[in-house]
């Protein structure tokens, strides 16, 4: 029954080497998937082209409906498994900055690395720029302390929230999903830019 | 664009029969009736006020008491080296916080027989096998180990080490218990259980 | 039937895990789902029933006496009685006679402890008409008086 660190204790090296090869794994994913590409991923922001909401969805709702189904075979205690915290401010005024960096350079955090990893200069500089924004964050930590830790709300789930079960979240999430999709479909033939995703 | 269809069309499927479920299901017994009927009935699960008096004498590591009285009972009266787990919270909360070491044997105790009897059965039918209880509950312990006194006109030694166990567990349950409000307080506080921390996050 | 042939992957994970899931939801070791749900009624002593009680007339009960065969058990008017050995309550024969009896079914043993074990492993295999009958009115209530004694302290304190 999983998560297996909840019944086992392992070795640092151990837990490294798993963290080494999941990394390997998403890295290598995300470059096959094409999200090396600054263009590609800018192409969310402005509609010709919407593979990263595609991707990045149907992988969360595959691991959401595997985890499910894995609890309801007795083989993971959901209960078990880490949920991250919620801090209201730090989430909207994060997620606004991570955005406006997003469409700026071009890459997320992760994308940035696989692109790193394949020698593209843009993700050197993205790169650069991540970990001035690290280190200016832990400069000026004791100053905006307040508005990181504030509104916090635990660990909580949606369908917690909304009084649902995880089942008909999962349903309503995968329908919404399907919907997006369509709707993204849509904007990717309004809003397409040959010249752009010719080069991709 | 078919394969995407196909796709869609497996999650749809899929997620309309999440929705049915509940997932709740490892909340089940997961041992056999009839296994868990010969578990329960084994002499092996109960442990009797003389030995537990021996275990806490002795300081037994390997050994934690559970008592499942309310946390008013508890406070008020308690023996020595147990955590309280109300009987309410046993039932409705994820056993694996309180029973998930392996090395460890549970006993269970509540005032009389009930509580921790449907706990011994409750927490091996989940598949938790370091479970047991103490007989009589703490009704028992009064009458064998506080109140009990030797009356015969010799004693044999293994009576004597019998009485001075007792003895010596009934002072221990004394004093515990005699202490001011504070100064317990202070001592079952060490004593609970500390839900333990998931692994995941950055921190 | 072109739509059919064309979502036949599809269909055949889906039938996989619907019967995975069918085979999971009846097959609990024998044992019914939400086992906190099933022992709801121990948490308020709701599965007890005292002699007073069950001498109310009106009402006719299966007493399940699970002491020794050689021990003569009480008998209530208003009640059958059924002897059983409590590693044989599973027996075809006695639970099918339990799990039938329309009305309450009384476990009664001298020991409450082998009472209280029984009553949660028949609980966890859905049966809800199970009660516990007790000599005493009030159970898991402390009758003992503890005398503290303040003059002695503990040597780690």
């Amino acid at each position: 029954m999983g998560p297996l660190s909840s019944y086992y204790v392992f070795p640092e090296w151990l837990d490294l080497l798993v963290a080494f090869l999941i990394g390997t794994g998403f890295g290598f994913a995300l470059e096959q998937a094409g999200f090396s590409s600054s263009r590609r991923l800018a192409g969310m922001f402005y509609g010709y082209d919407t593979t990263v909401i595609k991707v990045f969805f149907t992988a969360a709702i595959v691991a959401l409906v595997g985890s499910q189904l894995l609890n309801y075979f007795g083989l993971l205690n959901l209960n078990q498994v880490y949920v991250n915290e919620f801090y209201t401010g730090a989430a909207i005024i994060g997620g606004v900055i991570m955005g406006a960096g997003f469409i700026m350079g071009g890459f997320c955090p992760g994308t940035g690395l696989s692109a790193l990893s394949i020698g593209k200069i843009d993700a050197m500089v993205f790169a650069a720029g991540g970990l001035l924004g690290a280190f200016l964050f832990a400069e000026t930590y004791p100053s905006i302390q307040n508005l990181a830790n504030g509104g916090y709300k635990g660990a909580v789930k949606i369908n917690e929230s909304l009084g649902i079960s995880p089942g008909l979240f999962t349903l309503l999430l995968i329908a919404a999903a399907g919907l997006m999709f369509w709707i993204a479909e849509l904007a990717e033939k309004r809003y397409a830019r040959p010249d752009i995703t010719n080069e991709i | 664009m078919e394969t995407r269809r196909k796709i869609t069309a497996i999650l749809l499927l899929v997620g309309s029969l999440l929705a049915l479920l509940p997932l709740t299901a490892n909340r089940s017994f997961i041992v056999k009736p009839k296994k868990l009927l010969s578990d329960i009935l084994a002499s092996e699960v109960s442990y009797t006020a003389d030995q537990v008096a021996r275990f806490i004498v002795n300081e037994d590591s390997t050994v934690r008491l559970i008592d499942l009285r309310s946390p008013e009972e508890f406070k008020k009266l308690n023996i020595p080296g147990s955590v309280n787990v109300p009987y309410i919270d046993f039932i409705n909360s994820d056993l694996y916080i309180y029973l998930n070491n392996k090395n460890v044997r549970n006993i269970f105790y509540s005032n009389d027989d009930f509580y921790s009897n449907y706990a011994l059965v409750y927490s091996r039918g989940l598949g938790y096998r370091n479970s047991y209880v103490m007989e009589g509950g703490l009704s028992e312990w009064f009458d064998v180990i506080i109140e009990s006194k030797f009356t015969g006109e010799r004693i044999s030694a293994r009576e004597n080490a019998i009485y001075e166990t007792r003895s010596k567990a009934a002072k221990l349950f004394t004093q515990i218990n005699s202490l001011p409000d504070s100064l317990k307080a202070g001592l079952m506080s060490s004593n609970k259980f500390s839900a333990r921390k998931l692994d995941g996050g950055c921190e | 039937m072109s739509t059919l042939k064309k979502y036949l992957f599809p269909l055949i994970i889906f039938l996989i895990l619907m019967i995975a899931v069918l085979h999971r939801s009846f097959n609990n070791s024998g044992f019914r789902y939400d086992a906190p749900r099933l022992a709801g009624k121990s948490i308020q002593g709701a599965n007890i029933i005292t002699e007073e009680q069950l001498l109310v007339p009106g009402n006719k009960y299966l007493i399940v006496n699970l002491d020794s065969l050689n021990t003569p058990g009480e008998e209530f008017y208003n009640c059958i009685t059924l002897k059983v050995n409590p590693d044989s309550v599973l027996h075809k024969k006695y639970f099918k006679q339990i799990q039938r009896y329309r009305g309450s079914v009384i476990l009664s043993s001298s020991e409450n402890s082998k009472a209280a074990r029984i009553w949660m492993l028949l609980s966890q295999k859905g049966l809800k008409q199970i009660l516990i009958l007790s000599r005493d009115k009030d159970i898991e209530v402390l009758k003992k008086e503890f005398r503290p004694d303040t003059t002695s302290v503990p040597e780690f304190i």
